[in-house]
């Protein structure tokens, strides 16, 4: 039993961390546009399948294939944000259904391409086999993409503590208008905001990809980890992020070895409804992005 | 007297034992164009058999069947339009309702042989019941907040569907649930699904439509503009929005009945993928904001689209219909109503819209 529980408080670090860099580009995109970013699981695909496309079918290093591949998305960020979100900002049903056909469609066209049955692989593995922590064996690769999450989400607290384009941004998240009324060029740093919430997908997906198949429809399913993470955060506000994000890893940790695996989604999605009926705004108010 | 004829400002009031009456304006203008529409409507499916297979690239088959699909989606987006205009919420889970009915009507007649009749009472009430319980969030849940409690709610019935895969069949369904009709013509029995669904959505429209019209559609537009507003004005807004999520829930979980007894078999996780609400979304986004006959038109469009294009594309034609519709958005901002709306006098109708403010 000990055994049992102890490997539910390592897991819950694991699968929280996991979560926690799922939902961190979501959080701080709905934190500062105040746009529930439905086109955020393309993310996760670009990345993925961008890579595989420079390396293998357009033949280039490994290396420069993912730094493509976060460039592509670098380019394609102000485009969404210029044609789309800009665009119907004032009329979210429109922008929503928008956002989704954007993702329906880079799905399809994804699927077209690349089949599940053409087995997509991206060799990123860092470290093979399994990790004993005391009782527990982990999986070494999902260690280090917890950690690498958990660092990640460190480097964005200080970016937005630290620095002046963080400040702005946390002034932004904070008060639309008051900002506005300072001389803040919004669609700057609207852009800057949607690239910066556009990385950690990215990271996400290509530590995961050795232990987690890809298939173009992946990204939907990453997506609603984030979703719920985000949601039950309290939407853009990155504490009640780090603590929604360790409280689904929990749920899952413990549905997953105490009760039965397969109930972990169903539980944790039961648990963030009824959570989200007693504190509509999540667990955090989403005030200000930090 | 049982019926009395009465004229006033234009109109014929008919008066039925001095207790309701109904009205009908005099003046061509206000209800010729319905009636040429309901006429095609009912009519254009009749010349499906005499149309060459292809026109269109559909055979007379496919054809009825892609209607009375159309149909189906048309139940789901009306309650979708309307309990948008009722409620000022956007739900992004009405195929959770859709398939909660279809699970009831495929169980209660798979299990326990219930009649289709009695199956359509239980998808309508459960359905309810179940919007009657998530009702509160409509007061609880602002905004964005709504949107996405409500996407979540349709992955809780997909991960429960393949819990309980033994009940629920998961990604094989329920097969041998009794079909609403056999007549063992096969062309016979697509028309009568057609009318059936169509009396369905046209009963649907003409509730909406009337209330919409009524006092009461002008206190659900007063609470949709702005709720503050409705609260000043002294409406209990809370129990008028819990009671049009409530019984919208309901008549989605109509359009799930008929997809189980139409198929003979229902299959839950289909119908809980995305593209399900995207189709339901566009109809009435699509269609026309807040306008309920745009959304009949929506709903009709997009499944006829996708059907075409299927016919002459096979695997792009999916991504070819999303682009399409994308390119509609930007092209349409007042919808496919929008465009019928140019021509006439502007009338009233509630808009439909999310509040930003999180």
């Amino acid at each position: 039993m000990i055994e049992l529980i102890y490997l539910t408080i390592i897991y819950t670090f694991i699968f929280g961390s996991l979560y926690l860099g799922i939902a961190l580009g979501f959080s701080i995109i709905t934190g500062i546009l105040r746009v529930f970013h439905l086109a955020y699981p393309v993310l996760f695909l670009i990345v993925a399948y961008g890579t595989w496309l420079f390396w293998r079918d357009l033949g280039l290093t490994f290396i420069l294939s993912i730094v493509l591949s976060f460039i592509l998305i670098i380019i394609l960020t102000p485009i969404l944000y210029r044609f789309v979100i800009s665009k119907f900002i004032d009329a979210e049903d429109y922008l929503l259904t928008a956002l989704l056909l954007i993702f329906l469609s880079t799905e399809e066209t994804i699927n077209l391409i690349y089949p599940e049955w053409k087995g997509v692989y991206l060799p990123t593995l860092i470290l093979p086999g399994t990790v004993n922590i005391g009782f527990a064996a982990v999986s070494g690769q999902l260690l280090i993409t917890a950690l690498i999450s958990t660092i990640m989400v460190f480097f964005y607290v200080i970016f937005f503590v630290k620095t002046k384009i963080g400040l702005i941004m946390r002034a932004i998240s904070q008060d639309y208008f008051a900002s506005k009324m300072l001389g803040i060029n919004f669609d700057v740093m609207f852009i800057i905001a949607m690239i910066a919430g556009s990385i950690p997908p990215g990271i996400i997906i290509l530590l995961i990809s050795p232990v987690w198949a890809l298939n173009p429809f992946i990204g939907w399913t990453l997506f609603m980890f984030g979703l719920m993470v985000s949601v039950l955060g309290g939407l853009g506000n990155l504490k009640g992020t780090i603590i929604a994000a360790y409280i689904v890893g929990s749920i899952h940790a413990f549905i997953g070895f105490l009760i039965d695996p397969r109930l972990m989604n169903l539980a944790s999605l039961i648990a963030v409804v009824l959570i989200l009926v007693f504190k509509p705004k999540g667990l955090a108010r989403a005030e200000t992005i930090w | 007297m049982v019926m009395r004829f009465e004229e006033r400002r234009g109109r014929i009031i008919i008066h039925f034992l001095n207790r309701w009456r109904f009205e009908w304006v005099v003046e061509p203008r206000y209800w010729r164009n319905p009636m040429i529409a309901t006429f095609l409507w009912i009519c254009i499916p009749l010349l499906i058999p005499f149309t060459p297979s292809g026109v269109i690239g559909i055979g007379p088959m496919a054809l009825l069947s892609t209607l009375i699909l159309a149909n189906v989606i048309a139940i789901s987006a009306l309650a979708h339009s309307f309990q948008t205009i009722g409620t000022g919420r956007v739900n992004f889970g009405p195929h959770f309702f859709v398939v909660t009915g279809g699970y009831v009507a495929a169980l209660l007649n798979k299990s326990y042989g219930v009649d289709p009749i009695i199956t359509f009472l239980s998808s309508f009430t459960i359905t309810a019941l179940i919007g009657l319980v998530l009702s509160p969030l409509t007061v609880i849940a602002r905004g964005i907040y709504f949107t996405l409690i409500t996407l979540i709610l349709p992955s809780i019935l997909h991960e429960f569907t393949y819990w309980r895969s033994d009940i629920f069949g998961a990604e094989t369904g329920i097969p041998g649930i009794a079909r609403l009709i056999s007549t063992g013509s096969v062309i016979y029995d697509l028309y009568i699904y057609f009318y059936t669904s169509f009396i369905i959505v046209a009963i649907i429209l003409l509730v909406i439509d009337k209330i919409l019209r009524s006092r009461w559609g002008f206190i659900l537009g007063v609470i949709n503009e702005d709720e503050d507003v409705a609260i000043s004005f002294g409406l209990n807004i809370g129990r008028i929005k819990m009671i049009v999520f409530t019984i919208t829930s309901g008549v989605m979980g109509i359009s799930g009945w008929f997809i189980t007894h139409y198929y003979g078999s229902f299959t839950g996780t289909v119908w809980l993928e995305p593209w399900m609400l995207i189709f339901i979304l566009l109809s009435s986004v699509l269609g026309g904001k807040g306008a309920i006959y745009g959304t009949v038109i929506g709903a009709y469009f997009i499944v006829l689209l996708r059907e075409v294009l299927r016919s002459y594309l096979r695997e792009t034609a999916l991504l070819v219909l999303y682009i399409i519709l994308l390119v509609l958005l930007y092209l349409l901002p007042e919808g496919l109503w929008g465009l019928y709306r140019r021509r006439r006098y502007r009338e009233y109708m509630p808009s439909v819209r999310i509040r930003r403010k999180l």
